[in-house]
């Protein structure tokens, strides 16, 4: 059980209370899990590291999340890593942007607890081929 | 009394006339003996009409020149009065518009019938020209753009604010194409909706206002709220399109969707922190709680909730009333909607220890529906069921009938009193009453009644103390179901 959470998620929010609490969860879970705190920074952080999943707030500085995932599916090298929307934004319009755009998940922040949320994560990473 | 001023070279004839028209109480302002003197008098003494011998032997000027010159300065119109029947003569007199020709040596009756009905063309005309003129200035000076088109759909007139808001001066635009004022891909709309004009013989789309894009001389586009008229005056139809730039409007539209999305996000994002916390705290990650703490925790953990979902009704309000909503139906699998609104209450039933029962519940229900606000909806009125009752529980009743399906929400509650119920839809419900806080933001009705209706459905309420209340949903099925009318079971 111990190895099948060695996956490394990027966490690219910048609210600092919402990293607290993801990290938390996560490296409860064992996953290993970097941050990002802009969109910008995130895009660098998902080229260089290629992390195994990204979960992605929609509304930050510097590049917006949707920009970032538009950046994921049009480069070869990260276009297969899974994506997970979270933001407070569960317009309509964001969802089906998100998905439209290619994201595996939109959840919205607040409404699903995050034990949810990492419920969420594992049967995405579990469902994945085993590199 | 309207005011005469006669005019003949003759002095004696000039006389005779006045006593005349005066015996006939007619009022002479005047008698001037050449054509230099009356424009003179007419400028000064401004009759209403003017009585006015063609052959003026003194002066260089004669009557049909004085009456010209008396007409385009002081807008007075003239009788003639000749001796000569020279057609000649008559035909230049013609050119003036006079009122009316006295044949000379004249008759009493004749002349006062002549000049009866000159006065009477006077009030005519004056007052044609005023409402003319009232409807001139209203068309001129109105903020609108107010265009004018012929059969062809060629520009014949033009106001200042059509001038302003497309920059081309009248002179540019008449018998242009109207079509060449919106951009090229919404012509063929609007040319199709000016021949059905025609054809049905429609007379205006008044109150009914359509939105294009206007063209202007440089190049520029402009979105641009317009009405369409038409008019027939002998046998010629023609069209009157009156047009409003609305930039300003979009703009404010748009700053009042961004506020909404801004406040959105700023009122939500921290509840959402502080949520996220909590539930850490609660699973554990942080370290083992006690059974103290995990009670203060689960009551944070409420008012949050509350907090957050006070936060999404303000915010469906704002937009119902703004009408930026709009459903996105489609055909959804009914019953997997509803078993997700229902685990996402799970907790509630749970803590309070109500039952839930379903019937109905057999076969697939695809029904036509906005998932997200279906979804709301159902919420809406399952989290009020759960608030208010305390024992028993919530049966759920799934029934199709005549190509629509019904979900009934009934609750073993206290019920809703009577004068409550009449209102219970409303949006200013919580205003109504002590505010209580059991009650929440009491915009929760109101948004499922509305989300319903937007989607095709409906949504209604029967209560009594007895039997506590029961919410009836109803929604259309998709296609596929129409034809069977099956009870479900």
């Amino acid at each position: 059980m111990e190895g099948k959470n060695q996956a490394t998620i990027l966490l690219v929010e910048d609210e600092p209370v919402f990293r607290l609490i993801y990290r938390g969860v996560l490296q409860n879970a064992g996953y290993t899990v970097i941050e990002a705190p802009d969109g910008q920074t995130g895009w660098e952080m998902i080229r260089e590291r290629k992390p195994d999943l990204v979960l992605l707030d929609l509304i930050l500085p510097r590049m917006s999340g949707h920009e970032v995932l538009h950046n994921i599916r049009s480069d070869a090298a990260t276009r297969d890593i899974p994506v997970v929307i979270f933001s407070v934004m569960g317009q309509e319009k964001d969802v089906e942007r998100s998905f439209a755009l290619g994201a595996n998940e939109h959840r919205m922040k607040g409404m699903e607890s995050p034990v949810k949320i990492l419920g969420l994560i594992q049967e995405i990473l579990n469902k994945k081929p085993a590199a | 009394m309207k005011k005469l001023l006669v005019v003949d070279d003759e002095v004696l004839i000039a006389a005779e006339l006045r006593d005349h028209l005066e015996r006939m109480h007619f009022s002479v302002a005047g008698t001037a003996h050449s054509g230099e003197e009356a424009v003179e008098l007419a400028g000064r003494l401004r009759p209403d009409l003017v009585i006015l011998d063609i052959m003026l032997g003194d002066g260089r000027m004669d009557g049909i020149e004085a009456a010209e010159v008396i007409r385009d300065r002081f807008d007075i119109p003239v009788v003639f009065i000749t001796a000569y029947g020279n057609e000649q003569i008559i035909d230049r007199a013609k050119t003036v518009d006079p009122l009316g020709f006295i044949s000379k040596p004249f008759f009493e009756d004749e002349l006062k019938a002549c000049v009866e009905l000159a006065l009477y063309k006077v009030d005519r005309e004056r007052i044609l020209r005023d409402s003319e003129e009232r409807y001139r200035s209203v068309v001129v000076s109105a903020v609108e753009a107010i265009i004018i088109a012929d059969i062809r759909m060629r520009i014949v007139f033009w106001n200042r604010a059509a001038a302003g808001m497309f920059g081309y001066t009248a002179e540019e635009i008449e018998q242009r194409p109207v079509l060449e004022l919106i951009v090229e891909p919404q012509r063929k709309a609007l040319a199709v909706e000016m021949d059905r004009m025609v054809l049905t013989e429609e007379k205006d789309t008044s109150g009914r206002t359509a939105e294009t894009v206007g063209l202007r001389k440089d190049g520029s586009e402009f979105p641009m709220e317009f009405s369409l008229s038409s008019w027939v005056v002998r046998d010629d139809i023609f069209f009157t399109i009156n047009a409003r730039d609305i930039t300003d409007r979009k703009k404010i539209d748009q700053m009042k969707t961004d506020f909404v999305s801004l406040v959105s996000h700023q009122l939500k994002t921290p509840v959402a922190g502080v949520l996220g916390c909590i539930d850490n705290l609660l699973s554990g990650i942080a370290g083992p709680i006690t059974p103290e703490q995990k009670e203060y925790l689960l009551l944070m953990r409420d008012i949050s909730l509350r907090n957050y979902r006070n936060v999404n009704d303000l915010l469906n309000v704002s937009r119902i009333e703004r009408g930026v909503v709009e459903a996105n139906v489609k055909p959804w699998n009914l019953k997997r909607i509803l078993a997700q609104v229902l685990r996402d209450h799970r907790s509630s039933f749970r803590e309070k220890g109500l039952s839930l029962r379903i019937e109905g519940g057999g076969r697939r229900i695809e029904a036509m529906a906005d998932r997200d606000k279906l979804y709301e909806a159902f919420s809406n009125i399952l989290h009020n069921a759960l608030k208010f009752t305390e024992t028993g529980g919530i049966t759920v009743r799934l029934r199709q009938e005549d190509g629509r399906c019904r979900i009934d929400f009934q609750d073993t509650g206290p019920g809703i009193p009577a004068e409550l119920q009449k209102r219970l839809f409303k949006r200013n419900m919580v205003l109504h009453g002590a505010p209580d806080p059991k009650r929440g933001s009491g915009l929760g009705l109101f948004i499922a009644r509305e989300f319903m209706t937007l989607q095709g459905g409906d949504l209604s309420a029967t209560s009594s103390p007895e039997r506590g209340s029961c919410f009836r949903f109803t929604i259309p099925l998709a296609e596929n179901q129409r034809t069977e009318t099956t009870d479900g079971r």
